[in-house]
Order: C-alpha cells, then sequence, then structure tokens
C-alpha cells in the first residue's frame, strides 16, 4: 500500500484538529488518533471486520505518514498476523478520529493533554 | 474723581427696551435685587461690556451676539443692541455708549460676523473724535484699572493668585495696582529723566572731544558707548525675543496641559500594543512546543496499550520457553536411562538392572520421549515471532506528554485571555482616540508638541544666557566708562567741559528723586493699603485671633494671627473678606477713585459677617453698587445698617419669561 | 485714574527726597514734569520729549550760575 486515504468524516475532523493549531499537520492528527484508538478502544476494535466507511478524505503518502518505519513495526508487533500493517494504520486512524470526533460534538474541542488521559 | 451717573440698557438680554439705573451723585450705595434667572449675571455682563467692552473673562469661549438682544425684542424686529454709561470725572460729563447694530444689508443677524460694534464717547455732549475717545477713555478708565470697579468671581479668582507669588498672573495683578496706584507716573519719570541725563552725557563727550586735553579719552568713551550701544541694543533683541519666547511656552504648556489627555490615551496605546505584541510571540513560542510535543504524542499515547501487550507476550513466552527448557532438561535423563538400558546397567547406584525393569525403563523412556516432545515447529515459530514482537514492543516505550501538554496549554489558554483582555483594551482606546481626531495625525502632533516644547525651553536657556552675557557686558563697558568720567572729570578744565559736567550732574540728580521716589512711594503706599485694608478686615471679620493683614511683594495680603504666625489656608469665606478688604484699601489709596460693582458679595459667609461687610461697604469707595440674590442678606436688616448710606434700590422684576424689568424701588 | 488732588500724593513724596539731598533742584521743576508725565501716561514718545524740554529749559536758564 502506497497511499493512506482516510475517509471524509476522520479527514474532516483531523483538519479541525490541525485547526487548533496545536497539531502540525493532519497526519500528526491521525497517527495521534491512532494511538489514541489504540490506547482507549483496543478491544472495541477489530481491523478484521471494521470497515472504513469510505476513502473521501486526501491522500497522504506511506512514505510520509511512516518514515521510519515505526508505525509499520508497531502495528505488526501488536497485530502479529497482518500482512497489511498500513491497512490497520488506516482502519485505526478513521477510528480514532471518529471516536474523538463524536467527543468534540458532545463536549466540544478538549485539550490535547485531555485526550492523553 | 470717576463716578457713574446712570447706566441705560437697551434690548440687552431680558431687558426689553430701554432702561436706565440712576445712581446718585451723592456718595452711598445702591442695591440691586435679583435672581439668576432674571437677568442678575446679564447685568453684570452689561457692566463688564461698558467698562472693557467685553462680554466674559478672557478664558470664556466667543459670545454668540445674535443671541443677546432680547428675544421679545426680535420679535418686534430689533436686533441691535447696547448700554450707555454716563459718567463725571473731574466736573466733566461723559457719556460712553458702546452698542452693536446689525450690518446693513443683513435681515436677521445669526452670527456674530452679522454684527459691527460702535463705541462713541461724548464729553460734555459733544461727540470725540476717535484718538481722543481712546485717549480720554485711557485717562479716566483704563482697563488694568477699571478691572478693579468689577468685584466679581472673577477678580476674586485673580485675587487669589496674588499670593503665589510666582505666577504669571500675580504679576498682571500687581502691575495694575501699581498702575491704580500711580507708581507708573514715577516709574516712567525715573526711566525718562535717566534717558535725559544720557543725552547730557553725550554732549559733555562731544564737547570733550573737540578739546584737545580730553580728546583722548573722550575718543575713547564715544567707542565704549557706541560699544555700550551695541550691547544694549542686542540685549533688548533678545529680551524681546525671550519674551516671545516665554509667551510661546506659557501658550506650549497650556495646549500641552489640554493634550494631556490625548497623549496618556497615545501612551496607554503604545503600551498595549507592545505587551501584546510579547504575548503574541510568547503564544507563538508556546504553540510551536506544543505542536511539536503533539508530534511525538502518539508514541507515549501507545505506551499503556504496550504495557499491557508486553505482560502478555511475556506470559507467552514464559510458558513456551519455559516447555522448551524442561525438554532440555528431560533430554538429559533420558539419555542417561538409555545409557542404563543398553549398558544393563545403573551408573548412579552403581548396580546391575534386571531384565524385567528393564522393560519398564524402555516404556518409561517412550513416554517421556511423548511427554518432553519439546517445542512443535508451530510453537517454535511462535516463540521466534513472539520475541520479535517483545523487541519491538519494548523499544516502542516511550514516557507520556500529557504532563507537558497540561502545562503548556494551560499557559497558551491564560495568554489567550490576556491577549483577549488587552485586544480589547485596546480598541476601546483607539475608539477614544479616533474621537479626538485621525490617530497618526494627533501621534504626530504630540511630537511635534514635545518637541516643539523642548526646543523651546532649549531656546529659552539660551536666550537666557545670552541675555545676562549681554548684560555683564553692559556693565564691563559701563564701569569702564565710568573709570574713563572720572578721569576726564580731572583732566578737564575748560569752561564748556565744565558746564557740561554741571549739566550733567544735575540731570543725575533729577533722576535720582525718582529713582528714589519709586521706593519711597511703593513702600508708603504698601503701608497705607496694609493698614487700610487692615481696618476694614477687622470691621468685617468676627475671629478675635485674627489681629492684622500683611502684605506681600505682589500686594497679595496675609492673615496675621495673634500668635504672629500667618494664617496658612484660609477658607473661601475668609479668602472673600480678605479681597473685599484689599479692594477697599486700593481705591482709599489710590489716586484714583471709582465706584465698585459688587457681585454677590455675600454668598459664602455667615450672617455675622454679611452684616459686618453690609456696614462696611459705605467705607470702601463713594460709589457701591451691589448686586444681590434677593435673599443673600436680609433686606430689612440691610437697609437698617446702612441707613442713609443706602442711596437707591432697584428690583429685577420678572414681566414675562424673556421680559425683566429693572424697577425703582421707592423707600 | 489720577487727578489732580491726587497727583498732589505722588508729589509729596519727590518733595521730601527734593528738599533732603537736592535742595538746590526747585520743586517746580519736579512737580511739571510729573504733571507732564500724568498728562501723557498713553503716549510714552511725548512723555519723554516733554520731559527732556522741561530739564532743557531748566538747564538753560540756570546756566550761569
Amino acid at each position: 500500500m502506497v497511499n493512506i486515504r482516510l475517509s471524509k468524516e476522520a479527514n474532516e475532523i483531523a483538519e479541525r484538529l490541525v485547526e487548533t493549531g496545536k497539531f502540525e499537520n493532519v497526519i500528526t492528527a491521525a497517527k495521534f488518533a491512532l494511538a489514541f484508538a489504540l490506547k482507549n478502544h483496543f478491544e472495541e476494535f477489530d481491523p478484521i471486520t471494521y470497515t472504513v466507511p469510505d476513502s473521501g478524505g486526501n491522500n497522504y503518502n506511506v512514505g510520509t505518514v511512516d518514515s521510519d518505519g515505526q508505525l509499520a513495526a508497531l502495528l505488526r508487533a501488536i497485530y502479529p498476523d497482518t500482512t497489511t500493517p498500513y491497512m490497520y494504520a488506516r482502519s485505526l486512524m478513521v477510528f480514532g478520529l471518529t471516536k474523538i470526533g463524536k467527543r468534540i460534538e458532545e463536549e466540544g474541542m478538549p485539550s490535547v493533554s485531555a485526550l492523553c488521559e | 474723581m470717576l463716578q457713574f451717573t446712570s447706566l441705560t440698557v437697551e434690548n440687552f438680554g431680558p431687558f426689553k427696551g430701554s432702561q436706565t439705573i440712576d445712581f446718585t451723585s451723592e456718595d452711598g450705595v445702591t442695591f440691586i435685587w435679583g435672581n439668576n434667572g432674571r437677568g442678575k449675571t446679564t447685568l453684570l455682563n452689561i457692566f463688564r461690556y461698558a467698562l472693557f467692552g467685553r462680554f466674559q473673562n478672557r478664558r470664556g469661549a466667543d459670545v454668540d451676539l445674535a443671541g443677546m438682544s432680547n428675544i421679545e425684542g426680535r420679535a418686534d424686529g430689533h436686533y441691535d443692541f447696547k448700554v450707555v454709561l454716563r459718567m463725571l470725572n473731574d466736573g466733566k460729563r461723559y457719556e460712553l455708549t458702546r452698542q452693536y447694530v446689525v450690518r446693513a444689508g443683513i435681515g436677521v443677524p445669526s452670527k456674530n460676523d452679522d454684527y459691527e460694534q460702535k463705541v462713541y464717547l461724548k464729553e460734555d455732549g459733544s461727540i470725540l473724535p476717535v484718538e481722543a475717545r481712546d485717549h480720554i477713555l485711557n485717562l479716566i478708565m483704563p482697563q488694568e484699572v477699571s478691572r478693579f470697579f468689577l468685584f466679581d468671581g472673577e477678580l476674586l479668582q485673580e485675587y487669589e493668585e496674588l499670593l503665589l507669588e510666582d505666577t504669571n498672573v500675580g504679576e498682571t495683578i500687581k502691575s495694575s495696582i501699581e498702575k491704580i496706584l500711580g507708581v507708573p507716573v514715577l516709574t516712567n519719570g525715573a526711566l525718562d529723566t535717566h534717558a535725559a541725563s544720557e543725552d547730557y552725557k553725550k554732549e559733555k563727550t562731544r564737547i570733550a572731544q573737540s578739546n584737545a586735553q580730553t580728546q583722548k579719552i573722550a575718543s575713547h568713551m564715544v567707542a565704549l558707548e557706541a560699544e555700550k550701544k551695541e550691547h544694549s541694543e542686542e540685549f533688548q533683541r533678545l529680551s524681546d525675543e525671550l519674551t516671545g519666547e516665554l509667551e510661546k511656552r506659557n501658550k506650549l504648556e497650556d495646549e500641552s496641559q489640554q493634550s494631556e489627555h490625548v497623549r496618556s490615551l497615545l501612551k496607554s496605546m503604545e503600551t498595549l500594543e507592545s505587551d501584546i505584541k510579547e504575548k503574541k510571540d510568547r503564544r507563538e513560542e508556546i504553540i510551536t512546543q506544543i505542536v511539536a510535543a503533539t508530534k511525538d504524542a502518539w508514541r507515549g499515547l501507545i505506551s499503556s496499550r504496550v504495557e499491557i501487550l508486553l505482560v502478555e507476550i511475556q506470559t507467552k513466552l514464559k510458558y513456551l520457553e519455559d516447555k522448551d527448557n524442561s525438554q532440555k532438561i528431560a533430554l538429559h535423563f533420558l539419555e542417561d536411562m538409555q545409557k542404563a538400558v543398553d549398558n544393563k546397567h545403573c551408573q548412579l547406584c552403581d548396580q546391575g538392572i534386571d531384565d524385567g525393569y528393564i522393560e519398564k525403563l524402555r516404556k518409561r523412556i517412550n513416554d517421556a520421549s511423548t511427554e518432553f516432545s519439546g517445542l512443535t515447529v508451530d510453537e517454535k515459530l511462535q516463540l521466534q515471532s513472539l520475541r520479535m514482537r517483545k523487541a519491538t514492543l519494548d523499544a516502542m516505550k516511550s514516557s507520556s506528554k500529557k504532563e507537558i501538554l497540561e502545562l503548556l496549554e494551560s499557559q497558551l489558554d491564560s495568554l489567550n485571555v490576556q491577549i483577549d483582555d488587552s485586544s480589547r483594551q485596546h480598541k476601546a482606546v483607539r475608539e477614544e482616540l479616533e474621537r479626538h481626531g485621525d490617530i497618526e495625525e494627533l501621534s504626530k502632533d504630540t511630537q511635534v508638541s514635545i518637541k516643539a516644547l523642548a526646543q523651546c525651553l532649549k531656546k529659552i536657556d539660551n536666550l537666557k544666557e545670552g541675555c545676562q552675557q549681554e548684560k555683564d557686558k553692559i556693565k564691563e563697558v559701563e564701569n569702564a566708562l565710568t573709570t574713563l568720567e572720572e578721569k576726564l572729570n580731572r583732566a578737564s578744565t575748560d569752561s564748556d567741559m565744565i558746564e557740561a559736567k554741571r549739566k550733567v550732574d544735575l540731570c543725575e540728580q533729577i533722576n535720582d528723586i525718582f529713582e528714589r521716589g519709586i521706593a519711597s512711594y511703593r513702600d508708603k503706599l504698601k503701608m497705607d493699603v496694609e493698614k487700610d485694608a487692615t481696618e476694614l478686615f477687622l470691621q468685617i471679620s468676627n475671629d478675635p485671633d485674627y489681629i492684622s493683614l500683611k502684605i506681600n511683594e505682589n500686594y497679595g495680603l496675609e492673615m496675621l494671627h495673634v500668635t504672629g504666625a500667618i494664617v496658612p489656608l484660609r477658607s473661601a469665606g475668609f479668602e472673600h473678606v480678605v479681597a473685599l478688604s484689599l479692594i477697599g484699601a486700593l481705591h482709599k489709596n489710590a489716586p484714583l477713585r471709582g465706584p465698585i460693582i459688587m457681585d454677590s458679595p455675600f454668598g459664602r459667609l455667615d450672617p455675622t459677617h454679611k452684616s459686618n461687610i453690609t456696614k462696611t461697604l459705605p467705607k470702601m469707595s463713594e460709589q457701591i453698587v451691589l448686586l444681590a440674590y434677593t435673599h443673600e442678606i436680609d433686606e430689612q436688616q440691610a437697609r437698617e445698617t446702612l441707613g442713609m448710606a443706602l442711596k437707591k434700590e432697584y428690583r429685577l422684576t420678572r414681566y414675562s419669561s424673556f421680559y425683566t424689568e429693572i424697577e425703582a424701588q421707592m423707600n | 485714574m489720577m487727578n489732580n488732588i491726587e497727583v498732589e500724593e505722588l508729589i509729596g513724596v519727590l518733595e521730601t527726597i527734593r528738599s533732603e539731598k537736592y535742595p538746590d533742584i526747585p520743586t517746580e521743576l519736579i512737580r511739571s514734569i510729573v504733571n507732564a508725565q500724568f498728562e501723557k501716561q498713553d503716549d510714552r514718545v511725548q512723555a519723554r520729549k516733554d520731559t527732556k524740554k522741561l530739564i532743557d529749559e531748566f538747564l538753560k536758564v540756570n546756566a550761569n550760575s
């Protein structure tokens, strides 16, 4: 997989996070959301059955997203059976962003440190 | 002695038509009762206008002439208004008319330009030409003097400044008082006689020059005189420039005071701007730090999950490794057992083994091989995978960015609030500034003013220095001239020279009489004024501890306490009383005699003082005109107190909203 | 303003000085200078001229004493 494409909604949520000025770009926000999902929603998330709703978001080159390959290594370590760590990455990103999006809707834009709780 | 005989007012303020107040030709007091709404203030303005040709104090706003004419009169088409003041002075009758008439061609006047002022002075019935008019008015009623005819709040305030010896206003009043007291006649006499003696000195020098004996000395003196003249002219030039600059400084300082508010607003704006910038810069820094933190935050965020997974992995790993290990240990034993079976001999106990037992052993070996078979291929792969995952996950451990983000975000929030507050304040300041004008312009103007004032002050210092230098040079030259003069006097035996010297000497004596006269007269006057003021004061005051008044350089009066100390802060009421005492004393001592028109002198005083002042009024001047509120003093009591001294009474009576009649009261 | 009666007071002061220090200067001269100054109060140039004239005449008359 050469490109990661988020869903339209997830991309918008990531862009909103970037708009706070606290995230450098959508990729940083997406990676954050991925980690958020792993931390808080690991059991909920089934990488096999989870489907990303659409591919309406922007395209992100894997080389940019994971320049040192650490992300792929991590996902392989977590999900040892996967052969498509970047697909898992994409799913986790979208999943995480969606969760964050719901939180924004319910409580307003939280601080980043609150999201780190 | 100047005496007012009557005042006619026509179509002015609430005074519709032509109305006349008759002052008697006898010495005494005239009361004019009225309340403010009835035209008392306007009447005061009318007196001011009649005496000075202006309506209100110099700091007042421009008057609206069109609004001065009587409203009901306007309805009848009368827009002109005038006052006529009739006076007696040294046996001559004068009639001063001041009026504003609408310019030809204008129907209904709406602005000041639509009016034209006309002033006439009649002497014994004949109108005087303009120069004569001005000359006579200046003689009988110069403004510096006539200001003391009108005792009102304005004069009281200026008078209070006399106690402050350094003010500009104090100086002006002082010179007015000295003018009233006749001092200029002496000072000018001294100046002019000095000029005359200078002329004679020059003549003497001229004679000396044509005389062989004294020629050299005289020529030197002429040269020195020329030098002295140069320096004097330069000194005059610098002095004049200095006066100009001092005026300029006063004006700039006034302006600066007025623009004080604008300047402080500008300063606020600048301070806020730099504060906001500083905070915004700081905010940028913090955001940069936050962005750096969030970039790596994902690593810290997954730490907890990584921990959990590592524990799982560790458990599995342990199982597999244990399994692997137990196989290794078992293999050891199996080897030994096989050997024992093969050799039919136990190494451990060093004994032979029965065949029956050997079968058991062989079975045990087979079972064990199954039981401790070790890891399967899959398990081996799994072990490898687990080890790799563990290694990867171990390397992923990272501390959480939560704490640092909390700190930075809280700082950011706080800064945002501060920036908003400051921005709001900045906006408010800007808006207020904009009400005063364009901000750029105001800022520029302020800079220009500050610079102008600084330059002016510097120039003043330079000029003062220059003046002093010229003064010093003049003194130097004068000393040299004196020395030469003495030399000349010793050297000259010529009769012309002797005669010339005699003239100079006599002239100098005449001058000296005037010079000494000035100091002597001033001192005498001051003492007389002090004495008379004290007498009046003691009649009015009811505080037995205040025993006298003491006069200062500027004719300001200080109250002396029985202990000998000067009473420091006087109440407004006593200020009034002291001022009245001074005015009375000036009138008594001045080679001027004139009426005093007083506006509500009783306002701030208690009944005892009011009664005392009433009693003292006739002693202040021959002719007193008093404008009072109807309940300011008890009318009946006032009449009784004054007795024969009360000559006439008028009442400002309302005929309609815009029409007041000055009614003579029959007593 | 000053009238003839009040001028007397001023002249009185000068007279005291004159009689004490400069008895040779005539009273009349001083009086006439004061009057000239008083008359021409608002015309300094003329006042100066008049004063000079009075002194000139006095000195001329007394030239040979």
